[in-house]
């Protein structure tokens, strides 16, 4: 992190005097993950110290609010923090940022909802809008989990919201879930790019989407990467008025399904590719052995696939 | 309702419960993730007041125990704490562990609620108030089995919560018992008897005042006479039951306040325990003489 680091002070301090930090981007903590940190400070005390910062009669907490909380539910009277001098908001993000970067990672929700505080302040001191990578080299993100992450926060709020109380929820009860948002705008962006015009209104194939997948119409989350493939059914020299209509039914019929609609229109043309592309895979390896001696094994595959390949010729004819 | 220390996943259900007690028990004064006490390791997710004065304590969790709860239980039945520990856990969770676990909350004393989304619970066992819990459980085989269903209903009439019946209910049948006793062996003549004197009426051994029953078969009982056909039999168990003779007064006292009431269960425990062992020695002297009913 591109910021002068000061060591704190390590002391004793009361559990009561702490306060979370409200900017912590973490949204949720599930009660499985506290009661086996409650029971590890049960048995051996809190080993590694929070970080927190003074503010007035109050310390906040930079770093280690599970392990407040659960200090605080075993009626703890002090914890070991290292208290460090009150960081600007920036820096105040970003050392949270940082901490969990090395650790455990956050949901991308809870990074989502907090990214774009992060870009105007960062945009503030660095003097332009952040790239990814300066995004990247800022709160210690790889690139990759901040470009998931801000699908997310692209979501509107209503969407959001509903993603936040189904992570509220036991996990076994969860029938939502961040990849399911993540996957599906990344299909939605595509069809809206290689299609435009089909979807005028994003939220009317958000719920479209939503309501096959709650109905298990739409089986996995997967799915969603064969729309972005019907709609980039040009690039496979499939019919494009075929897959375009496959994409409004989709939206349409509640009850046609994301393989119907990728049998109806691209699956033989992406299996042709595929065989096209191993071919010429197989054919450079085979450019590597020619002239060499031939294993017994690869002898006896490659006559089952000349006798195999002639047949499907011969029946071409 | 926010909760501080609850996880989020927890939360519905933690308000769920909250309504739940209030309306199923009259639970009023709740108070969210509050020590109870500065020594206790453990803040429940609520504390509340009961009718009988007694603490409810309701603690939101995925499964129903776990070493935590084990400690703080352990603490308020050492330190005689009134309160009544429910563990409330939300409908369809199935950990492997949880019909361990629900056993071990049982055993010791810990209630449990699964409570519903439409916030009605199902409520696999009730708690023990655990002040009371600490109680020397009574150990049947040194009882006569005529007598078992009676004790053992008087223990758990004291753990549910209510001590002082639990208490009047053992103390009713040691009177019954020495009465029976008493009778018995003054129609056997086995009491001394001085010249002249009148015969005692039965309604003196089954209606007069225990009291005086008693004294007057401590002063006027043939020992040996009785020991022949009851070798267990003193002197001592006499003067032991003399001391139960104003029960009523102890255990109709009612507590006012919550140190009232920690000392009056720590003060019933430790009768119940006297009387019922008393009454087992009773017990024993009275099967020769075939009077236990």
């Amino acid at each position: 992190m591109p910021q002068d680091h000061r060591t704190g002070k390590l002391a004793e301090i009361p559990v009561e005097h702490i306060r979370p930090n409200p900017d912590n981007p973490r949204l949720t903590f599930r009660q499985g993950e506290l009661d086996e940190l409650q029971e590890s400070i049960r048995r051996y005390g809190v080993q590694v110290p929070i970080a927190v910062f003074k503010r007035g009669s109050h310390y906040i907490l930079i770093d280690g609010e599970r392990r407040w909380r659960s200090a605080s539910k075993l009626n703890l009277k002090t914890i070991p923090a290292l208290i460090q001098d009150e960081p600007g908001p920036l820096r105040n993000l970003l050392l949270m940022f940082n901490i969990h970067a090395l650790r455990e990672q956050w949901d991308p929700l809870t990074i989502a909802l907090k990214l774009p505080r992060i870009v105007a302040l960062l945009g503030k001191e660095l003097g332009k809008p952040p790239t990814e990578t300066d995004l990247s080299s800022h709160t210690g993100l790889p690139r990759g989990v901040i470009r998931r992450s801000r699908l997310l926060t692209n979501l509107p709020k209503k969407y959001q919201d509903l993603l936040l109380e189904d992570l509220k929820k036991p996990k076994s009860r969860q029938t939502l879930g961040e990849d399911l948002f993540i996957e599906m705008e990344k299909s939605l962006k595509t069809v809206m790019r290689a299609m435009p015009g089909l979807i005028e209104d994003a939220d009317v194939a958000r719920d479209a989407f939503l309501g096959k997948y709650r109905k298990k119409v739409i089986p996995n989350v997967v799915d969603f990467r064969k729309v972005a493939k019907i709609a980039r059914a040009k690039t496979v020299g499939a019919d494009q008025v075929t897959a375009r209509e496959a994409i409004v039914r989709l939206l349409e019929d509640p009850e046609y399904s994301i393989a119907q609609a990728w049998n109806d229109t691209v699956s033989e043309a992406y299996t042709e590719r595929d065989i096209v592309t191993r071919i010429d895979l197989l054919l450079t390896r085979l450019d590597e052995v020619e002239g060499g001696g031939l294993d017994d094994d690869v002898r006896e595959k490659l006559e089952e696939l000349v006798s195999r390949a002639r047949a499907i010729l011969e029946s071409e004819e | 309702m926010s909760y501080a220390f609850l996880g989020q996943n927890l939360h519905e259900t933690a308000d769920r419960a909250r309504k739940y007690f209030a309306n199923a028990y009259g639970a009023t004064h709740f108070k969210a993730e509050a020590a109870i006490d500065a020594q206790l390791p453990l803040k429940p997710t609520w504390q509340a007041t009961l009718n009988g004065g007694y603490i409810l304590c309701i603690e939101v969790r995925e499964t129903p125990f776990s070493q935590s709860l084990y400690e703080f239980v352990t603490l308020c039945a050492q330190q005689g704490k009134p309160v009544r520990l429910w563990v409330a856990v939300p409908h369809g969770m199935a950990a492997p562990t949880f019909n361990g676990e629900l056993k071990q909350a049982r055993e010791l004393g810990v209630g449990v609620a699964q409570i519903a989304d439409d916030g009605t619970a199902h409520e696999f066992h009730k708690p023990v108030p655990l002040s009371l819990f600490a109680l020397r459980k009574t150990e049947l085989k040194h009882v006569p089995k005529i007598r078992r269903e009676t004790l053992k209903t008087a223990e758990d009439t004291f753990l549910s919560g209510a001590p002082d019946q639990g208490c009047q209910a053992v103390c009713q049948d040691l009177e019954a018992i020495t009465r029976r006793f008493a009778e018995h062996t003054y129609q056997a003549g086995w009491w001394k008897t001085t010249a002249g004197a009148k015969a005692l009426p039965t309604r003196f051994f089954r209606r007069d005042s225990w009291a005086t029953m008693l004294e007057a078969l401590d002063e006027r009982i043939d020992v040996q006479q009785v020991k022949v056909k009851c070798p267990t039999f003193g002197r001592p168990l006499v003067a032991g039951a003399r001391q139960y003779t104003n029960w009523r007064n102890t255990v109709s006292h009612k507590p006012k306040t919550l140190n009232e009431l920690q000392k009056r269960d720590a003060r019933l425990r430790t009768m119940f325990e006297a009387t019922r062992d008393l009454l087992i020695e009773w017990y024993e002297v009275a099967k020769p003489l075939k009077i236990l009913k």
